[in-house]
Formats: structure tokens, C-alpha cells, sequence
């Protein structure tokens, strides 16, 4: 009796205590952006690299980059979601008939626009024809429709495909990925100059504002999403430009931002002032290599290549790191644990493949024939090798420091090698024309079990002659066993044990002739703020500037429930 | 004469050089024998500021002050290359276009307000093609004649102005040559402000260098002050805490500029006399 | 010999031949601005396409990384030969100028459509950011001018005084400082740490362009640290300028003529050596206004400004033709007219100088 009034007593008071504290805490709402309470707003510090389009809400135009004002990332959603696998998003799933001339694709019903209206069948139809008839506008996802037929079957469309392609579906769940648009807004509109002003897609999320002056968004969630278990737990989303790291640091300090990207360089600063800030590491999903203008001699030499790969100290660049872990060797240029049914393990020892080994290279060197004359090594004509190395500075030092090491190391056995930092759009020309002799660059497209884009660019249709523009790898590569077994892997099965032995042909041949060498694997961080919402960790699948980054915010959660 | 701006003037510069010939030296013996702390990937990046690097480590893995100390010496030739090329071409340009009349200034101030007007980046990044290997020399060179443009512009008018003085014209009168004029009496009144500029562009071009460097023209990485500023810049080193790095660089500059000021308002007391008389009247 | 006594005494003849003079020397600086406008035009034009870098090529690098998807040989083909064709670099260069000035003179400033944010128009791009520039830059550079103008020549009189030397060094450490350290300065120091002034942005995040307080005092206090860092380092400048310049004036004869003669050290001060060291000290300031737009694109991209240096360099980023034509245009067209307004304007300031003409 009396310990149950005393029960009544406290929890009397507990239920006065919080109420007078919740009371306290809604008129202390902090109001963010005019009147959003910060404690439903999601703020996301964007920064793509020349992204200054803030009224148009396009994938088709080329320099729009929807993933600065979120439109990407809240609103528009891709047919599947590829992070590490294939997510069904939009579409559900899709299948091959027996010899890979046909393949069904199963849409998600129920689907509707962020404006209300339906996504049906047609709004699927009416892109798919769309983007065929605007293919001579260069918009994306238009080459790969030119030579299909397609039709609807219930909730499935049946392309008809002109020769066997099992990778069709890539088209729906690459990294930039085909989606369908809402016929109601896109028909009798010209793809790339439409803005598409009211930002209608599927997502989750309705445009309220969008500024170019302040480079600022402002999203609000919309009750009637399509998908009530994945509507996202932030009443407002604002997405703006982040400003210069220098300045950057005390709005995360401040807590001001919740989502962004910063250089790790910065990070133990914010996060040692700020205890709410997290970072979340992952990994990149384009590996960096180095390409060898195989034009040019002595690079036109198989056992000249191979010696400057062992001539690069890969854990030197990666040691640079400033987070442990930020840059790994490569030692496959898929990422991740190599997978023993697409790599040829013995062809990677034989060729000493990611070795550092600076004697191995004399030695190879002296076997080429490319002697050491008063110190200085010396080409089939008796001149002394001078090389370039071109780089670009973004402000990473892994991109730039492995031109210094090399240098350093090539001076070593007598080569010159000149560290040549490149302004981007020169970089950007020179690349593709073939006007180089060993490049930075970074091989993107690599797919969970497929790692065709290893080689696929080596085929020598890209092998065209200095200054004009060349595909694929640029480095100038012809090798008809290559183009051969290129041309077998890009019709087979990646999954057929027939495919894995193409793979594994292949690769011997690419370690034994190095047209180009992978240097390193990247981490990427972005930078978390855990004080207003939780709910993001390592190890989640997505990559923050992929479409893939739609699945964000769902993991969300206000902190104020935990 | 003695006169104690220049002797504090000179004796700045003096210990400046010094240190760019033998600082790194006696860095390398003091802070780190046995290491190679000017050399890329040495050390872990972005270290903050301890006993062993007393402004940190860069980005590229060297020794703050260790790129800071060998970074003195291409600065002071470049800017002192860059720096007299620009002034005497500028100054012949302003000089001609001021004294001549008609057909020859109209053209020449055509001349000085398009380079005037025309962004260099441009002409940089095309001169970036042509060129095959950069070093100090052709980089000085090549600042020197995209600066000249200020110079003349602002010599011009001056020159202009002081012709029309009534003691030009009382020389013009007693038969001096054109040459003997501008030497004798249109020159001597605009030294300071020569000076001046002088010292502007010495300092201009240890700066400007490093946006040569960014879009590919540098000499191969040469370490600079200009250069270190600008890596700084974009590499956020004050957001993380290594000021150093970008206060030593930007002081080095301002100390610089400072001590060419100071022989500059020496020289001028000087050789100018009267404006001591005049000035001290006017106390 | 002043401006004053010269014209006092001037028949009704000699009233109109200085006029015809007057306006014949106005005739002819106008023709010389035009031709120097025309020739500057040209040569940037031919300038920017010659620099290497290939926007296509450049445009595509860009896309596959932000995609982080290869586009097949196919597909980038047909891309390039789209923006080709809308830029109109398929012709042959003299055919490229003729169609630029044309469109540029005929079509209402018909510039072309920009890159950076393509579809829309150069010309809507520039008209957006030009009022950010102006409105900031040109007008914190117009105060830092008087100030600068006002403060140099004090310097310059009392050269020999403790604090006028104190001055001089502290102009000189601020004129040589980075404007990323004064404006990064007064972004920490004023903006987060004592939160005094907002320090980032046009004006606040929600708002948006309208005629009510609310905004019109967001967009000023959010104008005053970038305005001020701007001023602070250009005013060291234009002070140190003005200093010299009187220095230069002060050691004349015909000012030591005036002390002679018995006038105040404020009538020399103010009509005898300000006046003729004033004359460089206004051409430097046309100078300078033109070259704001390349100068303080770092304000910018601190302040997270949308104005013209940033266009100008994310246009070059992209080696965006149009766009970088159009600012550049716009930045010669600046120059020019602010320099043929000041030529016109000296001959007010110094009468010596009409003579020349």
C-alpha cells in the first residue's frame, strides 16, 4: 500500500517532469532554413565538382549533376539500385530466355509520381520510346535502345535483343542507371532543355524551394510515396552547396550540416570539437591504374611496362594516407577480395603483378635491351629515356605523390621521369588523344561478379592513332589474342564457367603485357552528424554520389528516439 | 650618406638571402640528419606541429618548413627576373607612349589596354602547349612580359602630365634631345613611384608564379612561396590546423616588399633632396 | 599654373576654339574606344579557341565521372557531335568570329548558350551574376579608392611623422597578405567565432529575391565581410599608390614656390600636390575595377557568391567558350568605358593634359 502510493507519487511527478521538459524543449525548437525545426530537417552539405544548375531537375542534360541539389538522391529513383548488388527499386526483377536474345524486365506496380498521379505501364513505354527517339540529342540511355524491340506483357516488357547480350540489364542497374519518367510532364518536351521546374519523380520526396544565389533546395517529404516501409524519417530535406572546406569545418563544428563530403585531412579536427560528428569510410568503386601510351617507345615494349610497374611503390602512396586505410594497393582491379574464378593467380605471381621490386626491374630492363650508359638508361637507339608523367591535383596527395615516387624510383635505375601536373580540362583532352606517355586515371564500371570493364577497353578499336579521340583504355593497345577474347566476353554469360575462363585468358595476357598497371583502391568518406539523426554506418551499401545514394536516407532515424 | 632606411633595408634583404642559400643546409643538418624531409612521401601527410616539424607536414608527405625554407630562393629569382623585366619593359612602354604625341601614342595605348584588358590565364594555358620543358628562367621571363601592361598603364599619364610642365618645356626650349629629357627631367621626379611599382611587381610575380604552376606550366614542381600559398589554399591547411604553413610564406612575401619599400624610401631621400626641405617645412 | 588662374581671363575666340579642341579630342578618344573595344574582342575571341583543352572531350571526362559509367564509343560520338553543332565549332574559324559578332550585334547579345549551365543562355548567365559583382565588388572598390586615395595622401604629406610610418607598414603587410587570409580571417574571426556578421552566402538560405525588409537587410549584412575584405586589401594598395604619388609631387619646384610664397601648408596640401598626384591615382582606379573581376573570384568562392569570377572560372573549368567570351567581354567593356571616362574626366582634373590633346 504504501509502496504504491509512493509509486503514484513519483510517476505523478515523472509525468509533470517530462511534460514540463517537452513543453521546455518545443519552445526551445530550433528553426533552421525560416521555419523548418531542425529536429525534422536532414541538411546535406553537396558538393559536386560543376554542378551550378539549381532549376532543372533533368538526367538527360549533360551538366546537370543531380546529386547536388538531391534530386537524385530524394526523388529520382532508378529501376534497380546497384550497390553491392542489384537492389529492385522501380523494376522487380528481370530474366534472359536461353540463348540471351530476349530478356524480361518486371516493373513495380503500385508505383505513383511525387504530384499524384499513377506510374503505369505507359509512363515505362513512353520513356523507353522517348529516349529512343531522342537518341541523335546524345542523352543517356539511348544507344543501347536503338536496336531493340520491346513490348508489354502485364507488368513485364519483353526486349528483343539483336544478338545475345547477357548484360542487358545493366542498362537498368549500372551505376548511372535508366529510369522512367512521368509521360504527363515529359511529353512534347525537348530532353535537354526541359527543366522539368516542379522536380516530379517517384521519390519520396516534393520540391519546395530552390535558389541558384544561395545554391539551396529545400524538399518536403509527401505522405501518398508509393512504398510506406521506405518513406524516410526526415520531414525536410535541404540540400546546398558546401562551402569551401576552410570554411566548411565550423559549420560542422556548429552542427549545422548533417550529411556531406570533406577531406579526411579536416576530419579529426571537426570530429575532436564535435562529438556528434562521425565519418563513414567506404569504398570507392573506381579503382586508380596508370596508362601506358603503348605508341610511344620504349612503352610500345611489354618488358619496359612491366619494369615500371614494379618500379611503383604502391604501400609508399598508400602509406600518404592520412586515415588509415584510405588508399589500399590494388592487387586486382576489381575491387574487393579477388575472386579466384575471374583472375589467373599463378599469371599474377609469374608477372609479379602490384610487386614492388626495383631490382626484378633492372633486371628486366637489362634482358630488353635497354642498357645503363654513364648512369643513364638508354633506348634501342642509344638515347636516353626521358619520360612524362601527367597528373591532376585535386587537392588528394595519393593522385599526385605516385608520379613523385615513380620519378624517384625510375632515377634510381637511370630513367627520367617528369612529374607533370596537368590543369583538369587539359587532362581531360590530352587523355582521350592519346597525348601522353603514363596517365593517372581511374576505371569505373566494374560490376559485382563481371569484371568486364577490365578489359574491354584494351580491345584495339580504341587503338587509333595519336590526337584523335580513342575510347576505352587511351593507351593505344592492339593485341588481336586480346581483341579475340574480348569479343567472347562480351557476348557470354559472366556467371557460365565458359565466361570465368575468358576472364582468366584474359588476365594472363593483361599481366604479362601490362598496357596498364593498377595503383590503388580509394576509400571516400563522407561526414556524418549524428546529433539530429542516426542510423548511417560503415558497411552500408550505398556510394554517396551513385544513384545508389536513394537508399540513404531510408536507414535515417530521428536521434531524439534512440 | 647614411641613411638608416636603407641600411635596415638592405640589411633585411641580406639576411633573407642568406637564409634562402643556406637554410635548407643547415635545416637538413639541424632538424634532420639522416632524413629526407624535402622529399615527397617521407613522412605521414598533415602532421600538426610538433618538436620533430615545427609548422607540420604537407600534403605531399615533405617538411613544412623544410618546403618553406628551400621554397625561398626560386621565389627570389623569379620575382627579381620577373619583376625587372616587367618594370623596364613597362616603363620604356609608358614612356615612349607619354612623350610621344599623334599617331605613335594613340597606338601605343591601343597596344598597352588590350594586353590591359585580355585575361593572361588564357595565354598562359595556350603558351602551355608550345612550350615542351619549362624551368626558373623561361617562367620569370614569360611573368615579366604578361606584367608589363600595369606598369606602362599607370607610367603613362604620369609622363604625360610632367611634360607639360613648364620646365620640360624651358628644356625643349634650351635644345635638349628627346632622350636627354626623359633621362633628365621626366625620369628623376617619377623614381619613387617607379620604385614603388618595382617592388609591387617583384612581389606580383612571386605570387602570380603559383597559378603558372596550377595549370601545368610549372618547371617540374619547382618549390615556391607562391606555390606552397596556393597548395595551401586548396589543400584547406589552415581548416586543418597548419597556419604555419600559410603564415610563413605569406610573411615571407610581406617582408619581402617590406624591405624593398624601405631601400626605396631610402633612395628617394636620397636623391631627392628637396623633398626633405619641403617636407620638413611643412611640419 | 593651376586650373583656376589659366582660365580666368578667356575671350569670346578662345571660348570657341577650346570647344571645337574639347570636342574634337572627345571625338577621337571615342573612335580609339571603340577600335580598342573591337580589337580586344577579337583577340579573346581567337585566344580562347586556341587554348588546348577540347570541351567535348572535356564534357565527357566530366560525365563518366560523375556517372562513373563509360559511355560506348557510340553514344560519346553522338554527344559530341550534338554539342558540336550547337556551338558551332564544326566551321571554320574566320566563319565563327563573323557568326559571333554578328549574333552578338545583331541578335540582341546573342551569345550563345553556355556549358556550365547548359540549356540556359550566356547572355541570361551574365545578366544574373552581374549585379553580385557590381554591387559588391565595383562599389567596396569605389570606397576603398576614396579611402585609400584620401589616407595615401596624408601619408604622403606627413611622411616624417611616427604615425604615418606606422601606417605605411601596416598598409604594406595588408596590400601583400593573400585576400584568401583577410577574408578567411574575417570569415573565422568575425563570422563564427564572435558571430557577429553572417559570413557566407548572398543573402539567408530560405529567402528568396523580393522587396521586403527581411531580405533587403539579409542581403546587406551578408554584403558587409566581403565587401570589407575586398576594400581592405585593395585600399592598402591605392594608399601606398597615393602615398608614393605625393611623395613624387611633393618634391617638385613648384611646390617648394608655393611654401615660398607664403600659403598655408593646407592650401598646398590640397590644391597643389593632391591635385597633381591625384591624376595617375584615378587611372589606377579603372584599372584596378576591370581587374576585381579576376582578383576576387577567391572572395567569392569564401563568400559562396554567384558572381562573375566564379563563372568565369567553372566556365574555364569546362573551357566553356561562350560563357568565358561573355564575361570577358563584359570585364573589357568595363575597363575600357571606365578608362575613356577617366581620359575624359582628366582634362577637368588638369588642364595640362588637354593641351596634349
Amino acid at each position: 500500500m504504501f509502496y504504491a502510493k509512493r509509486a503514484l507519487l513519483i510517476s505523478v511527478l515523472a509525468v509533470a517532469l517530462v511534460s514540463v521538459l517537452s513543453l521546455a524543449v518545443a519552445q526551445d525548437e530550433e528553426m533552421v532554413f525560416g521555419d523548418l525545426p531542425r529536429s525534422e530537417t536532414f541538411v546535406v552539405a553537396s558538393q559536386a565538382p560543376h554542378n551550378d544548375v539549381w532549376d532543372s531537375f533533368n538526367y538527360y542534360q549533360a551538366g546537370t549533376y543531380n546529386n547536388a541539389t538531391g534530386y537524385a538522391n530524394v526523388v529520382h529513383e532508378p529501376a534497380f539500385i546497384t550497390a553491392n548488388g542489384f537492389y529492385p527499386w522501380l523494376a522487380q526483377s528481370w530474366e534472359y530466355n536461353e540463348d540471351g536474345t530476349e530478356m524480361t524486365l518486371v516493373i513495380t506496380e503500385g508505383a505513383n509520381w511525387n504530384d499524384g498521379a499513377p506510374l503505369t505501364m505507359d509512363d515505362w513505354l513512353f520513356t523507353l520510346q522517348y529516349n529512343k527517339d531522342h537518341a541523335d540529342k546524345g542523352i543517356s540511355w539511348s544507344g543501347f535502345l536503338s536496336d531493340v524491340e520491346w513490348r508489354a506483357e502485364g507488368s513485364s516488357i519483353i526486349f528483343t535483343l539483336p544478338d545475345t547480350n547477357w548484360r542487358f540489364h545493366y542498362n537498368f542497374g549500372g551505376l548511372g542507371t535508366f529510369s522512367p519518367i512521368p509521360k504527363h510532364v515529359w511529353e512534347g518536351q525537348d530532353p535537354t532543355t526541359f527543366k522539368n521546374p516542379d522536380a516530379v519523380h517517384s521519390g519520396p520526396y516534393r520540391l519546395v524551394s530552390s535558389n541558384a544565389d544561395t545554391r539551396t533546395t529545400i524538399w518536403e517529404r509527401r505522405d501518398d510515396y508509393w512504398d510506406p516501409d521506405r518513406l524516410p524519417a526526415p520531414k525536410y530535406q535541404v540540400w546546398l552547396k558546401r562551402p569551401e572546406a576552410d570554411v566548411a569545418v565550423f559549420e560542422w563544428e556548429d552542427g549545422n550540416f548533417d550529411l556531406g563530403r570533406m577531406p579526411f585531412s579536416v576530419m579529426t579536427r571537426i570530429m575532436s570539437s564535435n562529438p556528434h560528428i562521425k565519418p563513414l569510410v567506404h569504398q570507392d568503386p573506381c579503382p586508380r591504374a596508370l596508362i601506358f601510351n603503348t605508341l610511344n617507345p620504349p612503352l610500345d615494349d611489354k618488358l619496359f611496362r612491366r619494369a615500371l610497374g614494379l618500379l611503383l611503390n604502391r604501400q609508399a602512396v598508400a602509406n600518404l594516407a592520412n586515415v588509415p586505410g584510405y588508399v589500399t594497393p590494388v592487387l586486382w582491379p576489381n575491387l574487393g577480395e579477388p575472386d579466384e574464378r575471374y583472375y589467373d593467380a599463378a599469371a599474377a605471381e609469374e608477372f609479379q603483378v602490384t610487386t614492388f621490386d626495383p631490382e626484378a626491374a633492372v633486371a628486366l630492363l637489362d634482358e630488353a635491351g635497354y642498357p645503363l650508359v654513364d648512369g643513364v638508361r638508354v633506348n634501342k637507339g642509344g638515347e636516353p629515356i626521358s619520360l612524362d608523367a601527367l597528373y591532376i591535383d585535386i587537392g588528394n596527395p595519393a593522385w599526385t605523390v605516385w608520379s613523385w615516387l615513380l620519378a624517384e624510383q625510375a632515377q634510381l635505375v637511370g630513367i627520367e621521369i617528369n612529374p607533370r601536373l596537368l590543369d583538369i580540362p587539359t587532362f581531360f583532352t590530352q587523355l582521350p588523344n592519346g597525348e601522353f606517355d603514363i596517365v593517372f586515371r581511374w576505371f569505373c564500371g566494374n560490376l559485382p561478379g563481371d569484371p568486364v570493364q577490365m578489359f574491354d577497353g584494351l580491345h584495339s578499336d580504341n587503338a587509333v592513332p595519336i590526337g584523335e579521340r580513342a575510347g576505352g583504355v587511351p593507351g593505344r593497345y592492339s593485341n588481336p589474342d586480346m581483341d579475340a577474347l574480348i569479343e567472347q566476353i562480351r557476348t557470354a554469360d559472366p556467371a557460365s564457367e565458359e565466361a570465368q575462363s575468358l576472364f582468366r585468358q584474359a588476365y594472363r595476357i593483361w599481366a604479362e603485357e601490362a598496357p596498364y598497371v593498377t595503383l590503388f583502391g580509394e576509400n571516400e568518406g563522407v561526414v556524418f552528424n549524428s546529433q539530429y539523426w542516426t542510423g548511417l554506418a560503415v558497411g552500408q551499401p550505398w556510394v554517396h554520389w551513385t544513384p545508389a545514394a536513394r537508399q540513404i536516407i531510408d536507414f535515417l532515424e530521428p536521434a531524439g528516439d534512440m | 650618406m647614411r641613411n638608416p632606411s636603407i641600411i635596415i633595408g638592405l640589411i633585411m634583404l641580406a639576411l633573407i638571402v642568406l637564409l634562402a642559400m643556406a637554410g635548407p643546409a643547415v635545416v637538413q643538418q639541424l632538424l634532420f640528419p639522416g632524413e629526407r624531409p624535402g622529399m615527397r612521401g617521407s613522412y605521414r601527410p598533415y602532421q600538426l606541429d610538433s618538436p620533430q616539424h615545427p609548422i607540420g607536414t604537407d600534403g605531399d608527405g615533405r617538411d613544412g618548413l623544410m618546403v618553406f625554407i628551400s621554397s625561398i630562393g626560386p621565389s627570389l629569382q623569379i620575382g627579381l627576373i620577373a619583376g625587372a623585366t616587367s618594370t623596364s619593359l613597362g616603363v620604356v612602354i609608358g614612356f615612349l607612349a607619354g612623350y610621344a604625341r599623334g599617331r605613335l601614342d594613340t597606338l601605343a595605348r591601343i597596344l598597352i589596354d588590350m594586353v590591359l584588358v585580355i585575361p593572361t590565364l588564357p595565354l598562359l594555358l595556350m603558351l602551355a602547349a608550345y612550350i615542351e620543358r619549362w624551368d626558373l628562367y623561361k617562367l620569370s621571363l614569360i611573368l615579366g612580359i604578361f606584367g608589363w601592361s600595369f606598369v606602362a598603364r599607370v607610367i603613362r599619364p604620369q609622363v604625360q602630365s610632367l611634360r607639360e610642365r613648364s620646365y620640360v618645356d624651358l628644356a625643349v626650349l634650351s635644345g635638349e634631345n628627346p632622350l636627354e629629357i626623359i633621362f633628365l627631367e621626366l625620369l628623376p621626379p617619377l623614381l619613387p613611384y617607379i620604385g614603388y611599382v618595382f617592388s609591387l611587381s617583384i612581389v606580383g610575380s612571386m605570387l602570380a608564379e603559383a597559378g603558372l604552376q596550377i595549370i601545368g606550366l610549372g618547371a617540374g614542381g619547382l618549390p615556391t612561396l607562391g606555390f606552397m600559398i596556393a597548395k595551401g589554399f586548396r589543400e584547406s591547411v589552415i581548416a586543418i590546423g597548419l597556419i604555419g604553413q600559410m603564415l610563413l610564406p605569406a610573411g615571407a612575401l610581406i617582408y619581402v616588399f617590406l624591405a624593398l619599400n624601405l631601400i626605396n624610401t631610402g633612395l628617394d631621400e636620397v636623391f631627392n633632396p628637396r623633398l626633405k626641405t619641403t617636407i620638413e617645412g611643412g611640419d | 599654373m593651376t586650373a583656376d588662374s589659366s582660365s580666368v581671363a578667356l575671350t569670346n575666340e578662345q571660348q570657341t576654339a577650346e570647344r571645337r579642341e574639347v570636342f574634337q579630342y572627345v571625338l577621337r578618344r571615342f573612335g580609339v574606344y571603340l577600335f580598342t573595344l573591337w580589337a580586344a574582342i577579337t583577340v579573346a575571341f581567337f585566344i580562347f579557341r586556341l587554348v588546348p583543352g577540347d570541351p567535348m572531350n572535356i564534357l565527357l571526362g566530366n560525365i563518366t565521372r560523375a556517372e562513373g559509367r563509360q559511355r560506348d564509343a557510340a553514344e560519346q560520338e553522338v554527344i559530341i557531335a550534338r554539342y558540336r553543332k550547337i556551338f558551332g565549332v564544326d566551321d571554320p574559324l574566320p566563319l565563327q568570329y563573323v557568326n559571333y559578332l554578328r549574333k552578338a550585334i545583331l541578335g540582341g547579345l546573342d551569345l550563345g548558350p553556355s556549358f556550365v549551365e547548359y540549356p540556359a543562355q550566356t547572355k541570361d548567365l551574365v545578366f544574373r551574376r552581374m549585379p553580385w559583382t557590381i554591387g559588391i565588388f565595383t562599389t567596396s572598390v569605389l570606397l576603398a579608392w576614396l579611402v585609400g586615395t584620401g589616407l595615401g595622401a596624408l601619408i604622403g604629406w606627413l611622411q616624417r611623422s611616427r604615425l604615418s610610418q606606422l601606417a605605411v607598414v601596416i598598409s604594406t603587410l595588408l596590400q601583400i597578405t593573400p585576400v584568401y587570409l583577410v577574408a578567411l580571417g574575417l570569415i573565422i574571426y568575425v563570422g563564427y567565432t564572435w558571430r557577429i556578421l553572417p559570413a557566407g552566402g548572398p543573402y539567408a538560405r530560405h529567402l528568396q529575391p523580393e522587396w521586403t525588409w527581411e531580405f533587403i537587410s539579409s542581403l546587406l549584412t551578408h554584403a558587409i565581410l566581403p565587401m570589407l575584405s575586398n576594400m581592405i586589401v585593395i585600399g592598402a594598395g591605392f594608399t601606398l599608390g597615393m602615398r608614393a604619388l605625393m611623395i613624387s609631387v611633393l618634391g617638385e619646384d613648384y611646390l617648394t614656390f608655393a611654401r615660398a610664397k607664403g600659403l598655408s601648408p593646407y592650401t598646398v596640401l590640397k590644391d597643389y600636390a593632391f591635385r597633381n598626384a591625384l591624376i595617375p591615382q584615378v587611372t589606377a582606379l579603372a584599372i584596378i575595377v576591370g581587374a576585381t573581376l579576376n582578383g576576387t573570384f577567391i572572395i567569392e568562392v569564401l563568400f559562396q557568391l554567384p558572381g562573375l569570377g566564379t563563372l568565369f572560372v567553372q566556365a574555364m573549368g569546362l573551357r566553356d567558350f561562350n560563357t568565358m567570351q561573355a564575361v570577358v567581354l563584359f570585364s573589357i567593356f568595363a575597363v575600357l568605358t571606365l578608362t575613356l571616362i577617366v581620359d575624359l574626366a582628366l582634362p577637368l582634373l588638369d588642364p595640362r593634359v588637354r593641351r596634349t590633346a
